[in-house]
């Protein structure tokens, strides 16, 4: 597991944790059973407040990324691939709805943005 | 309580392992030349226990004191302890010389009433510390007021430096001769020493420790 | 459990008043303890040491009371100047503090004076400030306390030991039994080290939260005097206003600030605790 954390980026450390986190269960690089260092050891690691990796940690596991059992340690949850793809539409979808947003400010038509997301997929 | 006498004797041993040395050699330099060694001694202790005591509120050691694993109440008693074993110590070193310095050169300068002396004496220092002590908690820090306080208890001891004016030789004869008036003088010293730590714990455990 | 509880707590001293102090530290995090000079933080750092004893109201400490000596065992103290005999040695003072502690580890207080490069045999009041911070740490740590209370520990360090000593810090947390209680105005200090902030101000608790409740509830909006106008004007803990425009501590969503019909969009950034404690500061009372 490898996680960078940035000091200027406006998101929160714990969120920048958990994104990570989550890309990498994504991308295959963290498995299915797979042992996280605890909360603490973490911590210490990326020099981090305990109640940052705590908060990223319950997070995901809420979220059912992520399984732990008391004095055992915190895994990697089993991820069935449809419900996996599911989740990752869902997040993509949320980041639609800000690019929309943004859109919208700047006073875009909903036409002239399909364009540009039409020249960005090429 | 052992813990807290240990504390103590690491915090004070040093100074006052010096203070013995330094009354002893003032002792021993009294055989040879004629000098009021007593009223050296006692002016020796003054000084030196209103230095130590000073100290430690200069450098808020106190604050540092509070803070650790040890009560108030047994810092005082530790405190307490201390003097009185530095008190039984000087009688008995000064004592104990004495006969050496006899024993070695019989020729040499007499004290008169050697055993009274020394205990009175050292009673005498142990009083003096008895008296500075309390002060010293009454005011937090270093203050001027304690320095004044202090400055006034100077007084007794010039009346009591033995071989100066009629008065304290008085009072000095009085107590060194017959032996139910030194046993008085004794028994008033303890008491003093406890109404003293009275004062001294009912201060210390109400201050602020900065 | 909590590691520190403080209740009602009035201490009145001659130059300043405590009144009603009210705030607990949770066990086995890190709390930073903010606030002006002057604000009393380190009064109220001294009231839980049992140095300063309140007028009224109660201080416990893993729920015992504060001047137990076995309570104080467990807590390891830093203060921002060095209170401590120093006409000594390291060597010298350890032997009459040792005594004092049941859990003193000596391989512990040799690796942490190696560790903070401190001479044995040169006498206390002989070391620089930064030297004399280190003594305090190392007597502090030496008993392997379960609770951490310094008062600006990071004062007079110079930037690289400061840095090095929050990564111990870190490191000690790692153990659950810990707890962390400091008190710093470089507040850039606690901005990854610190579970939860503790704001005093005129003696009296103004903000207690954790950093990730801070994280996601304050944000720092930047706009024009037109754009501040349009907002609520309750929702924000403060602002300050200048020719240019305004900056506010802003609770709450940000979503509605983005919606609001304005001609260039506001600035919403993270606030810094520094920005924070500026900004509470022109809060109405």
């Amino acid at each position: 597991m490898n996680i960078l954390l940035s000091n200027t980026s406006k998101e929160p450390l714990f969120q920048q944790i958990k994104e990570q986190i989550k890309r990498q269960i994504f991308q295959g690089i963290l498995k299915e059973g797979e042992a996280l260092p605890s909360m603490r050891t973490l911590a210490t690691q990326l020099q981090v407040s305990v109640i940052t990796t705590k908060r990223a940690y319950e997070d995901l596991e809420q979220e059912g990324f992520l399984v732990s059992s008391v004095g055992k340690g915190t895994f990697v949850a089993g991820q069935q691939p449809h419900i996996l793809k599911e989740r990752q539409i869902r997040e993509l979808e949320n980041d639609l709805e800000q690019v929309i947003e943004q859109a919208k400010r700047i006073g875009l038509s909903k036409q002239e943005l399909i364009d540009r997301i039409d020249l960005f997929y090429e | 309580m052992i813990k807290a006498m240990q504390f103590v004797i690491g915090m004070h041993g040093k100074s006052f392992s010096l203070l013995l040395m330094g009354t002893l050699l003032t002792f021993v330099l009294s055989l040879y030349v004629d000098m009021s060694w007593g009223f050296v001694v006692l002016i020796l202790h003054y000084f030196l226990f209103m230095d130590i005591l000073d100290k430690q509120n200069n450098n808020n050691i106190q604050t540092f004191v509070f803070s650790l694993p040890i009560t108030r109440t047994m810092y005082v008693v530790a405190n307490y302890l201390f003097f009185v074993l530095y008190t039984a110590c000087f009688v008995f070193v000064l004592l104990g010389v004495y006969a050496l310095v006899k024993a070695i050169i019989p020729s040499i300068n007499s004290v008169a009433n050697m055993g009274a002396t020394t205990i009175v004496l050292g009673l005498s220092v142990l009083l003096i510390f008895c008296f500075l002590f309390p002060i010293y908690h009454l005011y937090t820090g270093s203050g001027k007021k304690s320095r004044a306080f202090v400055a006034i208890g100077i007084i007794p001891i010039y009346m009591f430096s033995f071989y100066g004016d009629p008065v304290a030789g008085y009072v000095y004869q009085t107590f060194t001769t017959g032996q139910i008036r030194l046993f008085v003088f004794i028994i008033v010293s303890f008491i003093g020493c406890a109404i003293s730590f009275g004062i001294a714990r009912e201060f210390v455990e109400k201050k602020n420790g900065v | 459990m909590n590691a520190i509880e403080v209740r009602d707590v009035t201490k009145q001293l001659s130059h300043f008043t405590i009144q009603g102090l009210n705030f607990s530290i949770p066990k086995g995090y890190v709390t930073g303890f903010i606030g002006q000079n002057g604000s009393g933080k380190t009064t109220t750092i001294q009231l839980i040491m049992d140095v300063l004893r309140p007028n009224k109201g109660e201080i416990k400490l893993f729920d015992a009371p504060n001047r137990d000596v076995e309570t104080k065992q467990r807590i390891g103290f830093v203060y921002d100047e060095l209170y401590m005999y120093q006409h000594v040695t390291i060597n010298q003072m350890r032997s009459f503090i040792k005594p004092l502690y049941d859990t003193w580890d000596d391989n512990l207080f040799n690796y942490y004076r190696r560790e903070f490069n401190l001479p044995t045999r040169q006498k206390i009041k002989e070391f620089s400030k930064g030297m004399k911070m280190k003594t305090s740490l190392l007597f502090a740590l030496a008993h392997d306390p379960e609770l951490l209370i310094m008062d600006e520990p990071t004062a007079g360090l110079d930037p690289v030991f400061r840095r090095e000593l929050i990564d111990l810090f870190h490191e000690l947390m790692e153990d659950e039994k810990r707890t962390i209680f400091f008190s710093t105005h470089i507040t850039s200090d606690l901005d990854r080290l610190a579970d939860y902030i503790v704001l005093i101000d005129y003696g009296k608790i103004q903000l207690q939260q954790s950093m990730t409740e801070l994280e996601e509830n304050y944000h720092l909006v930047k706009g024009t005097k037109e754009q501040l106008s349009a907002i609520d004007k309750e929702a924000f803990l403060g602002v300050r206003v200048t020719n240019q425009g305004f900056s506010g501590l802003y609770q709450g969503d940000t979503q509605s600030l983005l919606l609001l019909q304005t001609d260039q969009p506001m600035v919403i950034e993270k606030p810094s605790l520094e920005d924070m404690m500026y900004l509470m500061k022109g809060k109405k009372r």
